[in-house]
This record gives C-alpha cells, structure tokens and sequence, in this order.
C-alpha cells in the first residue's frame, strides 16, 4: 500500500485530504454571468448596470481555456461544457465563455482574457 | 622415497582432490540456490500466455547481471573494481566493443531499478541501465487468444474493446484483448503524465504510480533548489506535491494505466506500469510555457539518473510557438523519451494552422476518432503533421475522488498512443524512440476516411505493434 508512504508525514497527509475533501468553490451560470457583467464594466469604465444580458446558452468549448487562451497560455485539450454568454454595451456585444472552474473574456480588441 | 612416505604423498594428494571437488560442487550448489531462489515464481507458473507469464518474460535470464553502467573515462578498472565492492556488487564483464560499460552484478538480489538509481548518483558513472532481457519464446507460439479483464466496467471501454455498444462500429478499436495475450504491461516502465497532476491516491491508480525510490536523492535544480519528488513534481509550485486538483491528468493516467485485473473500474492500456506526475496545468486546466518546460526538463533529468522513464504524454496545446519549448522537447528525444502531444479539438488542419506542441518534429501528434471509426468532428488533422489516430470520444477513465466519467478530445486519444508505447517497450525495453515512432506509424489499420487526413492514414493498433 503506497500510502504507508506517508506514515508520519502530516503535511503530506493534509494535502492528500485537501485535494479530496476541499473542492475548489465552482462558479454557477447566475454567477458567471454576474462576474462577467463586472468585468466588462470595469473594462469599459461604466456602470455594471448598462451592461445587458444578450444571451447565455449552454456550449461546448475546444478546450479546458474554453478556446479563449491568453498568449502563451497551454490548455488541456479536452472538449469542455461550459456557457456563452453575451452581453452588449455602449452599442457592441462581447463574448464571455465559463466553466465550473472560470470565466474568460473572448477576443476583446484581439485579445483573449482570464478574469 | 620409502615405502611409507609413499603412501602419506598419496593420501594427501586423494584429500587435496577431494577437497577440490567438493569446493567445485559448492560453488554450484550454491549458483543454483541462488538462481533458483531467483526464479521461483517462474518455475510455479503453469498456465501458458496468462499475463503473469508474458509480464515474466521481463525476468533475467540465469546468472545474468543486473545492470549495465557506463563509467566516464579515466575511471580506471580498479576504482569500478572499488566501488562496486563498496556495494557489494561484482563486475560481471567488461564490454568489449563498448567503451566504459562494465556489466555488474548485485549479490545481494536487490531491485535492478534501485542499483540503477544507486550507480547514476555516482560522479563517475555516466549512465546506468538495466539489463533487460530480451525475450523470444513468444515468437512463434501461435495465434494469440484475447484475454478479457475482470474489472466491472470494461464493458464501457469501446476504445479497448469495441463489441458495438452504444451504437458503436464492433472491432474500431486498437485491439487490446490482442495485445495483451502477449504483455499487459510492465512495473518497470516509467510514463510520465504532463499534466493537471493526478490524483494518485485513485483506488484504480495507486498501485501503478511511480513513488521517488529511496535510493534516489530527492530532485535539485539550480534555480529551483531541492525538491521532495516523492510523488512526481509540480512545476507551478514546487514546494507542493502533483496532487491533481482538475481531473483532466488523473482520466489520462488512467487510459495509459489503471490497473487492469483488479476488480475495480475500468483496465488501462497497461495493467501494470509506473505512471509519473507532473503537475503543470492549474486547476481550470491551463498551464505557461514555462512551467512545461521545467517539468520536461524534470522528466530528463530524473531519466540521467537512473528513471526508466521513456514516454511523456502530452494532452495539451496552443497554436503559439515556443522555440524553447520545441528545444526541450527535443532533448527529450535526445535522451530516448517519446513525446506524444495532442493534435488539438478546433476541427482545423495543422499543415496550414500548427498546434504546438503537437506540430514540433520529433513528436507523436495524435487526432482523435469516435466509436464509428470516423475522425471525431473536433478533431484535428493534418496529413503532414499530424501522425496516427487513436479512440479519443466518449472515453471512460478515472477522475477525482475515485470517480470514473467520459470525456472526450485528442487529449483522450493521447494517451491512448502514449499507452499502447508502453506497452512495446514493456515487450522490448531496448526499442529506440525511432523505433518506436516507427513502428506505431506501420500498424495502424488503414481507414480510408482517414486517407489524407494523418500522416499514417490509420488507426493505432496495439497488437499489431507488438508483433
């Protein structure tokens, strides 16, 4: 049994339990909707409340960036379920794509972004 | 000479040939006990071609050494003769035709990966290696019967063994049942997972994760300082162990090796192997440059000292080159590792649009396809680039919390090539990277949608690679 192994060492312990025990908070789609809606108004420097909701849907992503890595960014290459979510402002409409795990920002001048 | 000192010089010389002979007849006895006491388990096996037999045709031959360590020059034949007294070990032979390779024997039957480790640690010792034995009592032995495994959701792996669940197409496959009639695998073949980690705790995976042995000193780098790599290494931050926190590095570590014949989940490719982990992807799955770079770098340098590591699966990409990470990339395949990387999930041909670190040379670039033989709808292709195509949709695996899921994307196919490797090399240690890239190019089966579409027009097929 290998984790004999760790007889005795309790910082190793610890963190085995911690991977198990201590799942990283997962975003909902309400809430990544919201953090979505924040960014582009910090972004843009305008009320989070002239941000609108074009849409949301249910979408399947290229890889675990969600196909929206950032330069020089590496990602799992695993097809990921996630939403879209599209939201308008001051006239134009931006892409946010999220996980369980993250919210990123698709092609914003060119640019990918992990908020 | 009188009569009487006559008969005393007789009898003394009648004792001394006595003597002699019984020392002789010692000497074997002793040869024997000890070989016997080495092949035991061989000598009991009575069912021909059951995995446990095949996984014995890794054993050494009779009397042969347990490893083969390449001394630096200037390292005279008294210092080897020195330090391998200091362990008590003997030199075996002297190589002729090999510069600086003495053939050693360990008289005290230890674990021929821990003398590995022993030598490589030495200053004077360029390079240690097993002696595998190279066996060939398979050659010949018939048609191969397929051997199913017991573990209770084999059924749903159509990579495995496709009997057309699930509206499948029966036989796209890459015929494991075959391939393990001849090996299931080996416990001395390191594969390392570069990853989100892995959760080698998994009740399917913990006995197959490679552990630091404790003859191995724990990992140093200049920049990074000293490491404790009981469990792998972790390139984010290297003060913490590659405990996964994700899930994507444990499903893969489980398509090249959870372990088969163990009543539990599912069977990797191999049933038994050392998976290796490396942390370099986060928990949302995305990883630097950098952070690959150092972890291959690890993967190296751990091979230099004594890890029979040979193959570094690779489900991850970017289209964004990166010459230092196409360099370290082919270190690697100059220290004999096999690269395997993900094509990529874009549905994009990387002739026109690379994927690296798939489109590098001197790497296995993989394109996925579904339970119909078709290459999957995300899948990337590239009939100069990308290699061969593996099963790479709905891919059931091990995921945290000793939970198992399907998940799909070049990434699963990945380790599905990385894994039938594995299993060549479990089969004949001594193939070379080229050797291996070649052979898994010449036997896949040809799908003719696939024409075109990879460099090899087909799909891997593991018992055809163990041919």
């Amino acid at each position: 049994m290998r984790l004999s192994a760790f007889a005795g060492d309790n910082s190793q312990e610890q963190r085995i339990q911690g991977g198990r025990l201590n799942p990283r908070m997962a975003n909902t789609k309400d809430g990544a909707v919201e953090n979505a809606r924040n960014d582009l108004a910090q972004r843009l420097k305008i009320d989070a409340a002239s941000v609108k909701e074009h849409s949301v849907e249910d979408a399947d992503f290229p890889d675990m960036a969600l196909g929206a890595a950032e330069d020089g960014e590496m990602s799992g290459q695993m097809m990921t379920r996630g939403w879209r979510i599209k939201l308008e402002a001051e006239g134009q409409t931006y892409e946010y794509r999220a996980d369980k795990n993250q919210v990123r920002l698709h092609n914003f001048k060119g640019k990918n972004y992990r908020i | 000479m009188n009569r009487n000192n006559f008969f005393i010089h007789l009898a003394l010389a009648l004792v001394l040939v006595l003597v002699a002979a019984f020392a002789g007849q010692l000497s074997r006895w002793r040869k024997q006990w000890k070989n016997q006491v080495r092949i035991g388990p061989v000598a009991e096996k009575k069912q021909p071609r059951t995995s446990e037999e095949i996984a014995l045709s890794e054993t050494r031959s009779l009397g042969s050494p347990e490893v083969l360590v390449k001394f630096k020059s200037g390292v005279s034949s008294e210092a080897i003769d020195a330090l391998t007294s200091r362990f008590h070990d003997r030199v075996e032979d002297r190589l002729e035709n090999a510069e600086g390779w003495t053939a050693v024997d360990d008289l005290d039957n230890a674990d021929a990966s821990s003398i590995v480790a022993q030598y490589s640690q030495l200053p004077e010792v360029e390079y240690a290696e097993p002696n595998y034995e190279i066996n060939l009592e398979e050659a010949g032995a018939g048609p191969l019967e397929p051997i199913l495994p017991h573990d209770p959701q084999f059924n749903d792996q159509w990579a495995l063994a496709n009997s057309g669940q699930r509206g499948g197409k029966q036989g796209a496959d890459i015929s494991a049942t075959l391939a393990w009639a001849t090996t299931t695998g080996s416990n001395k073949l390191v594969v390392a997972v570069l990853d989100t980690g892995v959760d080698y705790t998994h009740e399917d995976l913990m006995e197959n994760m490679w552990v630091r042995p404790a003859t191995l000193e724990p990992y140093h780098d200049n920049e990074l300082g000293t490491i404790d790599d009981l469990n792998g290494f972790n390139a984010i931050d290297s003060a913490a162990d590659p405990m996964d926190d994700n899930g994507h590095g444990t499903h893969c570590a489980g398509i090249i090796g959870a372990e088969g014949e163990n009543n539990l989940g599912i069977a990797g490719v191999n049933w038994k192997v050392q998976i290796m982990p490396l942390k370099f992807l986060n928990a949302g799955g995305s990883g630097s440059t950098k952070d690959a770079i150092e972890a291959i770098n690890y993967v190296i340098n751990r091979k230099k000292a004594g890890v029979n590591v040979r193959i570094i699966s690779a489900s991850w990409g970017s289209t964004q080159r990166s010459r230092a990470l196409g360099d370290v990339i082919r270190k690697a395949y100059e220290n004999d590792i096999l690269f395997v990387a993900a094509a990529g999930n874009s549905s994009v041909d990387n002739d026109r649009t690379p994927h690296y670190p798939s489109s590098y040379p001197n790497v296995i670039s993989v394109a996925a396809l579904d339970r119909h033989d078709e290459l999957a709808s995300f899948s990337n292709w590239g009939v100069k680039s990308v290699m061969i195509a593996a099963p790479g949709v709905d891919i059931l695996s091990t995921w945290l919390n000793n939970e198992y899921e399907e998940k799909s994307g070049t990434s699963m196919a990945t380790p599905v090539v990385s894994g039938v490797a594995a299993l060549m090399l479990a089969k004949n240690p001594r193939m070379t990277v080229e050797d291996l890239r070649k052979r898994l190019m010449d036997s896949t089966d040809p799908i003719v949608k696939l024409k075109g579409k990879t460099v090899s027009g087909g799909r891997i097929n593991a018992a055809k690679a163990l041919e």
